[in-house]
């Protein structure tokens, strides 16, 4: 070895090891830097996904003149791209303790909750929070999903450092709320003003919320009906009422009849027809005996009913004049007031008025029946041909439409709604509609039933309009032009249950939080489902036959979709915004036509991505079969769930049920095309297709 | 000539051979084809580094093995035998291993790592959510994670390079040479995970040592750390594997591939393997000894 090379060979030496030492501490280096130090800085609410508050809350909060800021929580969570914002910290406490929670969204990186202390923090009359210098932008929007009320992106603070007050006099619209505190002293300010106790972070997230699991939903069906049938009972019973007057014997007109009669008896009306307009003021029972007609001059409204516990039955009316709200409705909803006032908004001036507007487009125009702030009222057997509206209800709640028949315009554009129900919660039932816009369009009628009605070729069949807690059950629906059943406005606790809708642009679009929609009949439609709520459960659906069955479009992956049966829908799901959804609860999942693998008996052993090119072609296309299950794609398979917040625009179900839940149904319309895969007796891992 | 020079030119002629051969440039392009159809298939590349790493870990259990292999195999075997020119150089055995070695860990890199930095070039430009209306933020996911992902990546084809060169010392013919090869790649890609699972169904590996038995398969291990360092710092959930083992079992399959190189290499193929063995042993008791 020479003695020049010496020097370079120990360059070459060093630069090696130096080499070979920063290699090993940057690869070393790459998994010891911790990646979860830098806590990102609260946004403006207003950007926030948030969740847990109606529109119509909003709007009235917007509407309403104090700055009424309610405690709020904004999530960053390790897997979902957006700020999810809760209202009212105990709707998250709530949220967090979803089974699927931490699975769809991965786990909080930073959770900010409204800041109270130092803001002068006084509650309103109804316990609403009200800042007083709050640097809270007060935002107008009406939009779904995004509004917010008082937003700001000052005043937060991390939730692990803040105090809460618990069981103190605030309320949120939904009730009961937690008060967050940047600062203890804050906090006892206020227990001593409004009660409560001071807790902190790892107590709050235990606080109960409303029980809202799926047991505890179904539950509510039945009281709700049991509740339903009490109503249509006591209705009931204003049939019986003793005959006093008999219109032709004992009064010329039905109108004198009426005038003549005592309270509390029943006007009968003999078989005839009646050319006049008739305006009950007084608790009667108006009674057909055979075929009795009421016919009006085509101009103006036939029947006025202004008072309580009045029964109206049997009759046919018809001859209603024309006047429709016109555009303002058919085009979509009104933002000015262009019809002028009809009713007396008496209760609505304030803080209710809001809707004002909403109320004078929709309750205005013809009707055959008009029943005004009349509480308790019974329209049986009617039958109503009406080219403006059938039936509006205003201000009367506790009224029951049943086995009443409405034949509106053929063109919904010239026509108006079968039953108009405003602020008129009470039951419809057995009833039919025909043409006309909407066959029962409800306003703020909370806890509404509309049930076993028949709804043919209207606009829509069911349309709620900041309506919650309604029930819509075993309605048939077909030939709507726009939907079946619309649920609007982001209401809550609404339940579609038992439903058949075929041949509509949307069977069922539903909107809001934690509602129910469950063991509908979907067929022929354009769309089956859209899915536009969250925190809500969709199972025992038959969705068969449809362009596409179901529709996911709620940004929040919060819903259950279990046990439904797709079938024979040309796409089985679509999804138009938002990130992957996982449904299957508990292990298990959906019937899909067409999913493929090994099953237990139970389930199918391999995950079933509807929105994917090859699974969702899996029950049409030949061949597909065969490609899903090269190795390259089935791969994939495995785990495309295992972060579902940073994926976009999918559905998977990584339990497909391996037979169709509802049995009758496919029994009843003998498909041929869905013969079960499960092997009988279950055990060990069957392939596909196994025919018994 | 020091230790040093020799194990540089030895690994500078390897690297030169990786980078003339036209195939391994082909293989590469290929490589990120295989990449760019999967994460089209799965939809990974619009969500982040960590759903593409999700997507594209399957895939990569079987052809870093595959890529491996074929650099691996024809080390020192096959017809055109390079033994006797290599061993006709002037360096000692080790750096000659030393040097073969690194070379085409370099050239493995190369071929590997290339489509991945592309594919991770990509979901800096394109992945994440975007929206008009709603603030969003990265939440778990990082560029670090993915070249967490990148390095895992080489480190497994760092192990199966030096389980190919091993397997290629102890045979003469190219036939012989691919199917040791091939030998290498049924045990790395199944043979492992289906004695796990063997030896879990029978009760031999009890279910509070899973973690930890599954480091000796050198795919599990790669799996296991992938799930665990990279998606599972977006879940929250470790138990994917226990690290040490993984880590200690990957070296492991390394260290005794390279000592086996070493130990067979000037050895004719099977007293090779015989000699190895014995000269192992010896040390290793040897060492205990001491």
């Amino acid at each position: 070895m020479s003695a020049e090379s010496q020097p370079r060979i120990e360059t070459r030496t060093v630069t090696a090891v130096s080499i070979l030492v920063l290699v090993v501490g940057l690869v070393a280096g790459l998994f010891i830097v911790d990646l979860g130090s830098a806590t990102p800085e609260p946004v403006d609410f207003d950007e926030t996904v948030s969740v847990g508050l109606t529109l119509e809350d909003e709007l009235r909060l917007d509407n309403s003149d104090a700055d009424i800021e309610l405690p709020k929580v904004q999530t960053f969570y390790s897997q979902y791209p957006y700020v999810v914002g809760y209202y009212g910290v105990e709707s998250f406490a709530a949220e967090q303790r979803q089974p699927a929670h931490e699975q769809r969204f991965g786990f909080p990186n930073a959770i900010y909750v409204t800041d109270y202390a130092g803001r002068d923090v006084e509650l309103t009359e109804t316990g609403l929070p009200v800042t007083g210098n709050s640097t809270a932008e007060r935002t107008a929007t009406g939009g779904h999903n995004h509004g917010g009320t008082a937003g700001g992106s000052g005043n937060w603070v991390l939730a692990e450092e803040a105090v809460y007050v618990v069981d103190s006099e605030a309320r949120t619209p939904s009730g009961e709320t937690v008060m967050p505190f940047g600062d203890r002293e804050a906090a006892e300010a206020f227990v001593e003003s409004y009660g409560g106790e001071i807790v902190g972070w790892e107590a709050v997230l235990e606080v109960p919320a409303g029980d809202d699991d799926a047991e505890a939903v179904r539950g509510r069906i039945a009281d709700r009906h049991a509740e339903a049938n009490a109503t249509v009972d006591s209705r009931t019973r204003l049939r019986d009422r003793p005959v006093e007057t008999v219109v032709g014997e004992d009064e010329p007109t039905v109108q004198s009849a009426i005038e003549a009669a005592p309270p509390n008896t029943t006007v009968l009306v003999p078989e005839g027809t009646y050319r006049e307009h008739v305006d009950v003021d007084k608790p009667l029972t108006l009674r057909a005996d055979g075929d009795a007609r009421i016919v009006g001059n085509d101009n103006g409204t036939v029947v006025t009913i202004t008072a309580n516990r009045t029964a109206f039955v049997g009759l046919n009316v018809s001859g209603v004049g024309g006047s429709t709200p016109g555009p303002t409705v058919t085009d979509g909803h009104s933002t000015g007031n262009v019809g002028g006032a009809s009713h007396d908004h008496g209760d609505t001036v304030g803080d209710d008025s809001w809707d004002a507007d909403v109320e004078d487009d929709y309750a205005q125009g013809d009707t055959a029946i008009e029943v005004t702030n009349a509480e308790d009222v019974l329209v049986d057997e009617t039958e109503i041909h009406t080219d403006a509206a059938g039936i509006i209800l205003y201000a009367s709640p506790g009224s029951v439409v049943r086995g009443t028949t409405v034949v509106g315009s053929e063109n919904y554009r010239e026509g108006h709604m079968g039953i108009v129900a405003m602020r008129s919660p009470g039951v419809i039932e057995n009833s039919t509609f025909v043409g006309g816009l909407d066959g029962v369009y409800t306003h703020r009628s909370e806890g509404i039933a509309v049930r076993g009605n028949e709804m043919i070729d209207n606009r829509m069949g069911i349309h709620l309009m900041f309506t919650s807690g309604a029930l819509l059950t075993d309605n048939a629906m077909s030939g709507q032009e726009t939907a079946g059943i619309y649920v609007m406005t982001g209401p809550q606790r609404n339940a579609i249950v038992g439903n058949e809708i075929r041949d509509t642009e949307t069977a069922i679009s539903v909107g809001g939080t934690d509602s129910y929609v469950a063991e509908n009949v979907v067929t022929e439609n354009d769309l089956g489902v859209r899915i536009e709520a969250t925190a809500s459960i969709v199972e025992r659906n038959v969705v068969a036959d449809n362009r596409n069955g179901i529709e996911a479009w709620a940004l929040l992956p919060t819903n259950r979709v279990t046990h439904n049966d797709f079938v024979d829908n040309r796409r089985h799901v679509s999804v138009s915004s938002g990130r992957l959804r996982v449904w299957t609860h508990d292990g298990e999942g959906n019937y899909w036509e067409g999913a493929i693998g090994p099953t237990d008996g139970t389930v199918i052993q391999r995950p079933y991505t509807p929105t994917a090119p090859v699974d969702g072609r899996l029950h049409q296309v030949d061949g597909a079969a065969t490609l899903a299950r090269a190795p390259a794609l089935d791969a994939l398979a495995g785990f495309q769930g295992a972060v579902p917040g940073m994926r976009a625009d999918e559905v998977i179900d990584v339990a497909p049920l391996c037979a169709p839940v509802n049995d009758e149904w496919f029994e009843a319309t003998e498909r041929t095309d869905t013969e079960p895969i499960c092997r009988s007796g279950g055990g060990s891992a069957a392939e596909t297709r196994y025919d018994d | 000539m020091s230790r040093f020079q020799g194990f540089g030119a030895v690994a500078w002629r390897e690297v030169r051979t990786v980078v003339r051969t036209r195939s391994y440039l082909l293989l590469s392009v290929g490589l990120l084809a295989v990449f760019a159809g999967t994460l089209r298939a799965g939809g990974g590349i619009e969500g982040g580094y960590i759903p593409t790493a999700v997507d594209l870990l399957l895939p990569l259990e079987l052809l870093v093995p595959l890529v491996a292999v074929a650099l691996g195999y024809r080390a020192f075997g096959g017809e055109n035998d390079d033994r006797p020119v290599l061993l006709s150089y002037p360096v000692s055995k080790g750096s000659l291993v030393a040097g073969v070695y690194v070379g085409r860990l370099i050239g493995l890199a190369g071929i590997i790592g290339g489509p991945l930095l592309a594919v991770g070039a990509a979901v800096s430009r394109i992945g994440g959510a975007e929206s008009r209306v709603f603030a969003t933020h990265q939440g778990a996911d990082s560029p670090v994670l993915f070249v967490r992902f990148l390095a895992l990546t080489v480190c497994f084809g760092a192990v199966v390079l030096a389980m190919a060169m091993a397997a290629s010392v102890l045979v003469r013919t190219s036939r012989a040479a691919l199917a040791a090869g091939l030998a290498v790649l049924v045990v790395v890609v199944a043979g492992g995970d289906l004695l796990a699972f063997l030896g879990l169904t029978a009760d031999a590996i009890g279910e509070d040592v899973l973690g930890t038995v599954l480091g000796a398969s050198p795919n599990s291990a790669y799996r296991g750390l992938v799930l665990e360092s990279v998606v599972g710092v977006a879940t929250d959930q470790g138990g994917a594997i226990d690290v040490s083992a993984a880590v200690a079992g990957l070296a492991g399959w390394l260290v005794v591939s390279l000592g086996a190189v070493v130990v067979g290499i000037d050895r004719e193929p099977f007293a090779g393997i015989r000699t190895g063995i014995g000269e192992l042993t010896g040390r290793v008791a040897g060492a205990l000894d001491r």
